[in-house]
């Protein structure tokens, strides 16, 4: 018994740094994944480096320009005086807490819609299916912008509970697609035949095929959860955080219209380090998708 | 067949139209912050944060908060939920969507007045971006695997990943504030008449919007007609025709262009959708006085009659289209006129 668990956590491992290398081999991903890793770093223990305290107003120390030492100067300083390296840096955590949240929400909820309706078929199905299309026809983006700002709310698990109500619609009509087509297929068949349980039909022969999948709807519903979440504070519609990024871009071209160049720095800082966020996020999905997909293999 | 899949079709879209509805309602309903709230806060007559569900009376003495809340409930329809929600439809349906709390006005006064500038930067983006795609696309197909087709793909998947308020934000920065080449709000200057100074005027206000929308979503429809006219080129009457010795422009354009361009049309009606989202943005940034913008500052204000009414007629907008889409479509395709 203790051997074969063994064997099964060697075999695991071994399927994981597989993948991990096949990931790796690929141009796109890797520079997906190293950026993401960073963005972590940042996120995890930058806050720990560099807390935030707001400091007494100055008006000698607002908006100045960058400058190399010390280096919590290399991005200049915000309109109170704060570093601005000090504001990207305690903003990071929002950001990845809701994109991964919501990504992780949206990815539960499909697959367990998509499962349920696959599966179950009849009224069942036709409801969820129903749900699913009324869902997608919504401007979505617009709803959840309504219900977040109702609700009004700085925590990222309750903000990621908004920002996944119309997400999960494409996963799930997918996989009850991928499920009916693949009911059909001779080796489910077999496996009905042979008396094996719906669950291990569905864990051992289902799930591997569609996993794929599932991970780039994950990565790319990260993307559309920090679309979302840093435009809200881009709008100013949740409560103001100074070291948000959205909320620094909407500031600095309040200040931009007023200041001209010297707010420059807290418009491109924000902005280049969202950008880099969601471009690593799709080089890794369609890294992925690369390395998966044998039609895009090269 | 074809009725009964027309007829689905239809009751898909009027079900829709009735969640949508009851969505609102429900939201509208149960919202944690009223309009009421709203305008006590404002007055100063709440205590707590922002306006945002105020903790209580700061400033009030007892007996005029439940005086205030007394006169405010006539507003409210609380009672039995499926009565309110059949009055609520009754309402919509009659053209009542409520009165904005911050602009005094019907909501659907104010929805007319601002709609048209959205519908005319929405739509004409939308055109420039489908005509910008599909030309791309088939330059990428024909291309396919050059070095231009590598560029142009790498190229669409960064554009595509990065926000629409970030461009936005970038070209109001530069173009506007910085160097003052185009002008930062509103939708015209002067006086509005049918003449050119005024037209030319509305299209310098509109340009950047547009732009800004049509740039951040062309990538879409480049990368699917490249797809689509790849993966006809296979086809056998493709060979056939090329087999004939018809020149290639012809059979690009009637063979390969025409089929490759069926598929995109349903996904029109997606994209303006999309592009509602995204005007929100865009508006709000140029200060476009369209029903993005508009959107925005009610949800600012908690001026929830005005936000879901706006929603409610992009919702409308979406539905109608994606009919009309349907209905039309044996018009572009023979081959689902009969059947």
């Amino acid at each position: 018994m203790m051997e074969v668990s063994y064997g099964r956590v060697e075999g695991v491992i071994r399927g994981i740094v597989s993948v991990l290398a096949r990931i790796w081999s690929n141009k796109a991903a890797r520079f997906g994944l190293l950026t993401l890793i960073f963005y972590i770093l940042m996120a995890t223990v930058g806050p720990l480096i560099l807390p935030y305290k707001p400091v007494i107003a100055s008006s000698v120390n607002v908006f100045q320009p960058p400058r190399l030492w010390p280096p919590i100067y290399w991005f200049g300083t915000d309109n109170v005086g704060e570093p601005l390296l000090v504001d990207i840096v305690n903003g990071a955590p929002f950001v990845l807490e809701v994109s991964l949240l919501t990504a992780l929400y949206t990815t539960v909820l499909g697959l367990l819609v998509g499962i349920v309706a696959g599966f179950s078929g009849g009224y069942v199905d036709a409801a969820l299916s129903f749900i699913s299309q009324v869902l997608m026809t919504i401007p979505s983006l617009l709803l959840v912008m309504i219900m977040a700002t109702m609700i009004h709310t700085n925590n990222p698990l309750i903000l990621s509970g908004i920002l996944s109500i119309t997400g999960w619609t494409g996963l799930a009509l997918s996989v009850r697609s991928q499920i009916l087509s693949m009911r059909e297929l001779p080796y489910i068949e077999v496996s009905r035949v042979l008396g094996l349980s719906g669950g291990y039909i569905l864990f051992k022969e289902i799930t591997p095929k569609i996993m794929p999948y599932v991970w780039i709807n994950f990565i790319l519903n990260m993307e559309g959860a920090v679309y979302a979440s840093v435009g809200l504070y881009f709008l100013g519609l949740l409560p103001f955080q100074n070291y948000n990024w959205g909320a620094l871009i909407s500031e600095a071209l309040g200040y931009g219209a007023y200041y001209g160049g010297r707010a420059l720095p807290i418009l491109i800082v924000p902005v280049v380090f969202v950008t880099l966020y969601m471009v690593a996020l799709i080089e890794l999905a369609y890294g992925i998708d690369e390395v998966i997909n044998p039609r895009l293999r090269k | 067949m074809r009725t009964d899949w027309l007829i689905r079709r239809i009751g898909l879209a009027v079900a829709t139209w009735l969640v949508a509805l009851f969505i609102s309602y429900i939201l509208f309903e149960y919202a944690p912050v009223n309009p009421i709230n709203y305008i006590l806060s404002q007055l100063g007559m709440l205590g707590g944060s922002g306006g945002a569900g105020g903790s209580g009376p700061a400033l009030m003495s007892r007996g005029n908060y439940e005086y205030i809340t007394q006169w405010a409930s006539a507003f409210m329809i609380h009672g039995n939920p499926a009565l309110g929600f059949l009055k609520y439809l009754v309402n919509t349906f009659r053209g009542d969507w409520g009165w904005s709390v911050v602009y005094g006005l019907p909501v659907l006064t104010l929805i007319a007045r601002y709609l048209p500038w959205t519908l005319f930067i929405v739509v004409s983006a939308n055109i420039a971006s489908f005509l910008v795609g599909v030309y791309l696309g088939q330059y990428m197909a024909y291309h396919r695997g050059s070095t231009g087709d590598q560029a142009v793909t790498q190229f669409i998947t960064v554009k595509r990943s990065i926000p629409v308020y970030i461009y936005a934000a970038l070209l109001v920065y530069f173009l506007g504030f910085e160097y003052h080449v185009f002008p930062t709000h509103g939708a015209y200057s002067g006086t509005p008449g049918f003449n050119l100074p005024f037209i030319t005027s509305v299209l310098y206000h509109a340009a950047l919007p547009i732009f800004t929308l049509a740039f951040s979503s062309f990538g879409h429809w480049a990368l699917s007609m490249r797809g689509n006219i790849i993966s006809i080129l296979g086809e056998d009457y493709v060979n056939y025709a090329e087999t004939r010795g018809l020149p290639s422009s012809w059979i690009q354009r009637r063979y390969v262009g025409r089929n490759a361009l069926l598929p995109l049309y349903t996904g029109i009606i997606i994209a303006l959708g999309t592009s509602f989202g995204g005007a929100v943005f865009v508006e709000t940034v140029f200060s476009y006085p369209g029903v993005g913008a508009l959107f925005s500052s009610s949800l600012g204000n908690g001026d929830w009659a005005l936000g879901m009414g706006i929603l409610l007629i992009l919702i409308l907008a979406v539905i109608l289209g994606m009919v009309i889409a349907d209905l039309t479509y044996s018009l572009i395709d023979p081959r689902v006129r009969q059947g």
